[in-house]
This record gives C-alpha cells, structure tokens and sequence, in this order.
C-alpha cells in the first residue's frame, strides 16, 4: 500500500561499528574460528533508511573465508537480516572470497532456519565448543531459546 | 513437560499386520532410510498413543547395530502431547530394556523438530552433510525441498543418555 522505505546497504563507518561491537559485547570477547577478536579487526555492512541504522552484518576475514560475526537486526523493519546477508554475499564475491562461515549455538533452531533458507548448509558440529568456552567467558548463559541448554556450536556455510 | 499426559493410553502396536498396512501407506515406496539402509515396516516396532481405542500417534523404533533408535514419530490427528508422550514411551522402554542411550536422526530442515527433541532433553552428537542427497539416489522419492522451503540435503543426530 505505502510505498516500502529504500533500504541501503554500506559499509559502516569504524567508530560506530565499534561502538556497537562494545555495547554487544561488553568484555570485548567474540570468539571467532577458534580464536578471540577484537572489535578492531571487524568489518561490518549496516542497513539503512536514510542516516537510521536498522541492522548490521558483521564477520572477520582470514584467508578466503569471512567468518560470520553476527546478523543483527535493531528495529522490526522486514527484509533487514536477509539483505544484510544477500550484501554480505555480494561483497565477499567481489572480494574474491570463497566462503561465508557461519557458526550459532545448537538452540538457536531460529538462525538454522534463517541461515538455511539462504542456501547455507550445515558442515559442521563443534561438540561441547560453548561447554569450553564458558570457562574462559562465564557469562555465557547455560540455556538458550526455550531453555535448551548451550552446549553445542553448530557451523553452516556458504561457498562464493 | 515430562509427564504422559493421563489422556493416553500408550501400548506397542502389537497387530503387525495393520501396522505394516498403515507404515507402507505413510512411508513414500513404503521404506524409510536408516544410517544408510532402506528399511521396511516389518523391521520396526511401533507403539502408539490411544484415546478411546483411537490411535493419536506412534513412534516407530529399532536396534540399529545395538543402538536404539527413534524413527518415525507422526501425530496422526491434532491433539496435543501426542508427541512428547511418545517420545517419553521410548526414553521409558529403552531404559527397562538396559539402553545406555537412545537416538534419533532429523533432516536439516526440521528445524522444529530439533528445538522439540533438544527441549526433551535429547542432545546433538552428529551431523552428516550430504546424506539426504546421497539417499535421494536410490530412493528417489525422497523430496528435494522440505519444512520452511529449506533445501534437504543433511542429516542431523541426536541422543539422550537413558
């Protein structure tokens, strides 16, 4: 009916990833393809209307595979995750990339979906990865959506 | 969450010959898949969910190289529950029969399922890409597209320690 706001999609600017990467992750631990980073070697896309972030896509390049940091979504608007994904896509093959990796904890059953429906598939399972992690960051939470308990790390990708 | 709801009477379906007649209607080519081996209705144990006589639901077992293992488990109406009370039938006998564990195995897609079998306990032990798809070679009614529109390519594994 109303016409549907232009989403855009760029690159966001240095400060305010990492000012968001903070506030997420407050002790600055993201632990990511085995290792822990810092906000400073993140790059990140945010979705747009206008100057209002709606989302961001955020991963960590090694070799040739962009490890997915994380799909976030902050507002309700539709369509954000998947286009931050589809331009995650986009620029990783312009980059000559080969892969996007994605890892979620074994409850997120909602991100196996979303991550699927995009044409991921799931090669691998990380048995007791959270279990390990917990120990060196103890604010991981025991469970998870629907009170399952995190223990697992289930990876998916998608070749470029 | 695991208690059986008293609306159940839950039994092993003992006629053979009604519940081959039923598997073979419901399975497509009347086999299902079993860590890489068609199997037929006559090599799986069922026990179903009754109200009034009525079945709700089953769950089909079987010792898969002295693993047991959940197979099918339908609700064949709506009612509620069908599903956990089937599933604690199984957890149940596996432990009075000595099981250490009991598994099950979902394509990728069942993401429902594997929230349902997680929050019962069950835990991921395996995942195996590509599997659906090398079973879609001999069986070739195996559907390509499943729940959510998602791709069935793979092969997730579960387990609850009995």
């Amino acid at each position: 009916m109303s016409n549907k706001p232009e989403l855009e999609f760029r690159p966001m600017e240095r400060e305010r990833l990492v000012e968001l990467l903070n506030l997420r992750w407050p002790d600055q631990k993201m632990f990511i393809c085995g290792r822990f980073v810092a906000p400073e070697e993140v790059e990140g896309i945010g979705v747009y209307t206008g100057e209002r972030l709606h989302g961001m896509a955020t991963w960590v390049i090694h070799g040739r595979i962009m490890y997915v940091v994380a799909v976030n979504a902050f507002t309700e608007l539709r369509g954000a995750g998947i286009g931050l994904v589809d331009a995650m896509i986009k620029l990783g093959r312009a980059n000559n990339m080969a892969l996007l990796r994605a890892t979620i904890s074994n409850d997120n059953v909602i991100a196996l979906r979303f991550y699927q429906k995009r044409g991921f598939r799931i090669t691998g399972l990380n048995r007791g990865m959270f279990d390990a992690m917990r120990h060196v960051k103890p604010s991981i939470p025991l469970t998870g959506i629907d009170g399952i308990p995190i223990r697992d790390e289930l990876e998916l990708e998608y070749e470029l | 969450m695991n208690a059986v709801d008293p609306v159940f009477e839950i039994r092993p379906m003992t006629d053979r010959k009604a519940l081959d007649e039923m598997l073979k209607l419901r399975w497509s080519d009347g086999t299902i898949f079993v860590r890489g081996r068609l199997v037929k209705p006559d090599e799986v144990e069922a026990i179903g969910a009754y109200v009034d006589n009525r079945l709700q639901g089953l769950v089909t077992w079987r010792i898969e190289e002295g693993t047991l293992y959940m197979l099918t488990l339908n609700n064949i109406t709506d009612r509620r529950g069908v599903g956990g009370a089937l599933m604690e039938a199984v957890i149940k006998m596996g432990r009075e029969k000595g099981f250490p564990f009991l598994r099950a195995l979902l394509t990728n897609d069942n993401v429902d399922g594997l929230r349902f079998y997680q929050r019962r306990g069950f835990r991921i032990v395996a995942v195996h890409p590509g599997v659906i798809d090398m079973m879609r070679q001999m069986k070739p009614s195996i559907p390509s597209t499943g729940a959510h529109g998602i791709p069935m390519r793979d092969e997730i594994e579960l387990e609850i320690v009995l």
